[in-house]
């Protein structure tokens, strides 16, 4: 049943259906006017400060806070950098980063696609699978806070506090419902007689999954795992909470320069260019991947 | 090889009952399809045979045991399933062998095997593509032949022929006979296409809203319809049906309805005088002659259909289709005169749609 | 679906049956994502053999664990604290029982009012602002060709920045002789003390918020405009509808669910900001820019009154969950009305 959608044709159909000849010429320059503004509004309001944090890490102080400010300095430094890392263990912190977000997103993705796939082909008494689907729901609706306070209790009582640990379980435990909620719309969409052929063929369960589904699901597999690991790079409020000196993300030493640092503008820069920089490039790299994930996280109910 | 039994067989989903008291025997080697229109419980019963869904009351025996409790791999079945289920993230070669992989075969058997099904194909070439690099026919082969590199007891079809275009349709199922008559394996065969059920099978069952109706040779059920669906459903165009009543004329009894008459022979000899039933008659069973006796009408449509010509003419209230030679001369507006040979005659009950046949009742009682 | 002047034939959309689009292989995400956003048909579903229950149970496990453990139980716990009085700096003190006091104080707090009124305003302010923006900016960019994805990339980056780094930002942008009031002081405007006004300072913690995740709607919009059945708008065409009455009977109508589902998913995230604020003003001046997040955390945190901060967050949730059933709700009233 192949609807024609998304096809070339179709989304030129709805930006400029070709009215009638006499409304045509009027409507058609007015509508491209409009167009154009918005795009280049859009443009200008995303990249000039983009380009301001990048270049802001460039600059001498002079240049910083010159006023009128200046987007181009007059002249450029790594003093920002040179600082920043003199003064820092920012390369073990930004391994806190990686390593945190690495590993917290392959255990997500791992254990949220295993109960999406128990959960969207399990049975369960008492509308248990209903109940399951919406408790998940809910843990990605409510605000993190109102778990904040006891989760500190819990992690202090563990002696987990300022360990990678606590952070890696903070985030497999955060993405989880997003994954279990994407994964199970994708499960369910999936032609069910490829099981069933590989039911007749002699596959388990376990065999199933980790052959057939798992295999089959790499796009959505994909795209929940950028969007987890963007989510996990990103995150600061446990960030800040659990962690003291040790286990401390980018983020968190970024909010550190807010309190103490005054107006180290070039030292806050770079850092924030060193903690954009490394999601971004992945982020756009693999984008096709980001934006179905995306999709698929806001259409879902 | 091997010999199924359906021994009572019912499957509810919930309070729907998609199948009920199913009792069926297939012999082992045999060829049968099950067919009936969607919805009649043909692919149900399929599906509980292959173990993917579980019976609500009876068994099913399979050599003679009780397979309820195995799952769909440990029952030594193959299927080929209507939308070919081909893994899409493995080569043509990785789906054949597959299900021989996860049995643990060694691998020199299960290249050997490939090869040969490949081979019986005509799919070596195609072995190292991926199932969207292929054509519907082509997938349709890599479908079978995932089910022949199994050498199972028996063989499952569902609807395999369906997604094809009308022509290689036709081809396939040539093919397909010659298959499966060379393998001598048993085969349970679904198909909603009577004329798929005609041409391959050794036995037929037709099934309508969840009950078999009737199970026998192709020609035995096109010949012999137990009801009124049997005989409405089997043939291209279907069966016409005129409601008529036995009546006593000046040549004696007779079956007489509106704007017709028909003498009353054997078998239908036994029923009784005034009863109200349904007749029918193939469109091929009714004869044009030039005039005189007979039922006397008028040509309102001509559909040449190339192999022969159908003629429709109103008989009572009721367009009648009339299958000719293809070098008819008979126009629209054309009179003619029609005879409906007494012993080309099905009659129904028009209430139950059951057959009235003396011999039939008499085997019954 | 309202009849539009393109006459009711043509402008039944094919909506239902793009509805029921199955797709042959996982590529075709675009029709999954708006075959779940549109009525579902029924739904064929593979479905287990009752002797694997077992084994599904087990794959289902872990997760469970994981999800007691980081959610259930620090949620009980929540609700346990806001009964009890405790403040963790006192050492050896444990937590009293304190009834409904914590929720008494909490509600009586003026600034936990003002913090759940600025919440409720900050989400419903943004959010409605980032709609009708991502909405605008889908249309302008839905051609395909290759500069408007090119575009659209570019677009995409507020949105993947980290949070922190992009209060950082605004922070300078914002600042007293920063780039912003520079280009208010070029077209003649008096430059704004950002950190300094109350209403100011809200505003712009609304406008980097918008700047931040306009892009997440554009993204969806576009996604959703894309997957549109195109026979609707070949029917218009033919009918002669203007662009206007085009966008007006059929776009929206079309796009309605994804609408309201993108609007209470962005709202949810919406009124839980924290990290940008606890950069940008940290709740300052004053309260002016407190939100629930940022109270609860001070509360539990800074102040130690675990009881008070467990009582607000339990006064929270109770809202969220109010508004989960809501969405939930309304996404049902919204695919049925299609």
């Amino acid at each position: 049943m192949a609807v024609t959608t998304t096809t070339e044709e179709t989304r030129r159909l709805i930006a400029a259906p070709e009215t009638r000849q006499r409304r045509l010429r009027w409507g058609n320059v007015g509508w491209s006017v409009a167009r154009w503004i918005a795009l280049g509004l859009g443009l200008v309001i995303t990249l000039v400060p983009t380009l301001w944090l990048v270049t802001t890490s460039f600059k001498h102080e002079v240049d910083y806070l010159a006023y009128p400010p200046r987007l181009i300095p007059n002249s450029w430094t790594l003093d920002g950098y040179r600082v920043l890392f003199e003064r820092n263990e920012l390369g073990h912190f930004f391994m806190n980063s990686v390593v945190v977000t690495l590993s917290s997103t392959a255990l997500s993705v791992l254990i949220g696609s295993m109960a999406a796939y128990g959960l969207s082909r399990a049975k369960l008494p008492f509308k248990l699978n209903g109940i399951l689907a919406f408790w998940m729901l809910l843990t990605r609706m409510y605000p993190a806070i109102v778990t904040a306070i006891p989760y500190f209790l819990i992690m202090r009582e563990l002696q987990w506090l300022d360990t990678r640990r606590a952070l890696v379980f903070t985030y497999t435990a955060f993405n989880l419902p997003f994954v279990v909620w994407l994964m199970i719309g994708f499960f369910e969409e999936l032609p069910p007689e490829l099981e069933r052929a590989a039911m007749v063929d002699g596959c388990n369960a376990w065999q199933r999954f980790w052959k057939i589904v798992l295999p089959l699901s790499a796009p959505a597999l994909v795209a929940t795992a950028i969007l987890s690991a963007v989510l996990a790079w990103n995150e600061f409020l446990f960030a800040v909470m659990l962690t003291r000196i040790e286990a401390k993300t980018l983020p968190v030493v970024m909010s550190g320069f807010i309190t103490d640092k005054g107006m180290l503008w070039d030292q806050m820069t770079a850092l924030g260019v060193i903690t954009v920089l490394p999601v971004l490039v992945f982020a756009l790299a693999v984008q096709r991947y980001l934006v179905r994930g995306l999709t698929l996280g806001a259409v879902k109910e | 090889m091997a010999s199924v039994l359906f021994d009572h067989v019912t499957k509810r989903y919930g309070k729907v009952e998609a199948v009920r008291d199913l009792t069926l025997e297939i012999a082992d080697g045999q060829f049968m399809t099950l067919v009936g229109p969607s919805g009649c419980g043909k692919s149900t019963t399929l599906n509980m045979l292959a173990g993917l869904e579980e019976v609500t009351e009876g068994e099913i025996y399979i050599d003679g045991q009780p397979v309820s409790g195995l799952l769909p791999g440990e029952r030594d079945i193959a299927m080929v399933f209507q939308s070919y289920a081909l893994y899409p993230h493995m080569s043509v070669r990785d789906n054949l062998a597959f299900a021989l992989k996860v049995r643990g075969m060694p691998k020199n058997v299960i290249a050997e095997r490939v090869q040969r099904a490949a081979k019986m194909l005509g799919i070596e070439e195609l072995l190292d593509r991926k199932p969207r690099q292929l054509s519907g026919g082509q997938r349709q082969r890599v479908a079978l032949g995932r089910a022949l590199v199994r050498e199972p007891r028996i063989f499952l079809l569902d609807e395999p022929l369906s997604n094809l275009d009308a022509k290689l349709r036709v081809q396939m199922r040539a093919e397909l006979k010659l298959l499966f008559d060379r393998l001598e394996t048993t085969v349970v065969y679904v198909t909603h296409d009577q004329a798929e059920a005609m041409t391959m099978s050794d036995r037929v069952a037709i099934f309508d809203r969840g009950v078999l109706q009737q199970v026998g040779t192709p020609l035995e059920l096109y010949n012999q319809p137990v009801n009124i669906f049997v005989a409405g459903f089997l043939g291209s165009p279907p069966m016409n049906f005129l409601d008529a009543q036995v009546s006593d004329t000046a040549r004696g009894a007779a079956l007489v309805g509106d704007g017709f008459s028909v003498p009353l022979t054997q078998p239908h000899a036994h029923l009784s005088r005034g009863q109200r039933v349904t007749i029918g008659i193939r469109p091929e069973d009714i004869e044009i002659v030039p005039g005189g006796d007979g039922i006397q009408t008028t040509i309102s449509l001509v559909e040449p259909m190339g192999s022969a010509t159908i003629l429709h003419a109103p008989v009572g209230g009721k367009l009648v289709a009339i299958e000719t030679e293809k070098t008819t001369p008979l126009r629209t507006g054309d009179s003619v005169t029609l005879i409906f040979p007494a012993d080309r005659i099905h009659v129904f009950d028009p209430a139950t749609g059951v057959a009235l046949r003396g011999d039939q009742q008499r085997a019954a009682a | 679906m309202r009849p539009g002047p393109c006459g009711p034939g043509h402008s039944e959309p094919g909506a239902h049956e793009c509805a029921c689009a199955r797709p042959v292989s996982p590529r075709s995400t675009a029709t999954i994502t708006m075959a779940t956003a549109l009525p579902s048909p029924r739904k064929r579903r593979f479905s287990a053999r009752l002797g694997e229950q077992p084994v599904f149970i087990a794959f289902l496990l872990p997760a469970i664990i994981v999800l007691a453990i980081s959610s259930l139980y620090p949620l009980g716990r929540t609700f346990w604290l806001s009964f009890h009085t405790w403040f963790m700096n006192q050492p050896g003190t444990e937590p009293q029982w304190a009834g409904l006091a914590n929720y008494r104080a909490a509600l009586s707090d003026e600034v936990f009012r003002t913090s759940a009124y600025h919440t409720a305003i900050f989400g419903l302010g943004t959010v409605a602002a980032e709609l009708v923006l991502g909405l605008g900016l889908a249309l302008a960019i839905m051609t395909g060709s290759w500069w408007t994805r090119v575009i659209r990339s570019i677009l995409l980056i507020p949105m993947i920045m980290t949070p922190v780094v992009v209060g950082v930002l605004w922070r300078i942008l914002l600042f007293d002789k920063g780039l912003v009031n520079y280009l208010l002081d070029l077209v003649g405007l008096d430059p704004i003390l950002w950190f300094v006004e109350p209403t100011w300072a809200f505003i712009a913690v609304m406008l980097v918020d918008i700047w931040q995740w306009t892009p997440f709607v554009l993204i969806v919009m576009t996604a959703a405009i894309a997957a549109l059945p195109s026979e609707p708008y070949r029917a218009a065409q033919i009918d002669g509808a203007s662009r206007w009455q085009v966008f007006r009977y059929i776009t929206l109508p079309m796009l309605w669910p994804v609408i309201l589902v993108t609007a209470l998913l962005r709202f949810m995230d919406a009124i839980k900001v924290f990290d940008t604020i606890y950069v940008l003003t940290n709740g300052g001046p004053g309260y002016a820019t407190e939100m629930l997040s940022s109270y609860i955390y001070k509360q539990g945190l800074r102040y130690f009154n675990i009881g008070g901060a467990a009582a607000a967050s339990w006064l929270f949730l109770l809202a969220v969950i109010f508004l989960s059933l809501l969405v939930i709700w309304a996404r049902r009233r919204a695919s049925r009305s299609l």
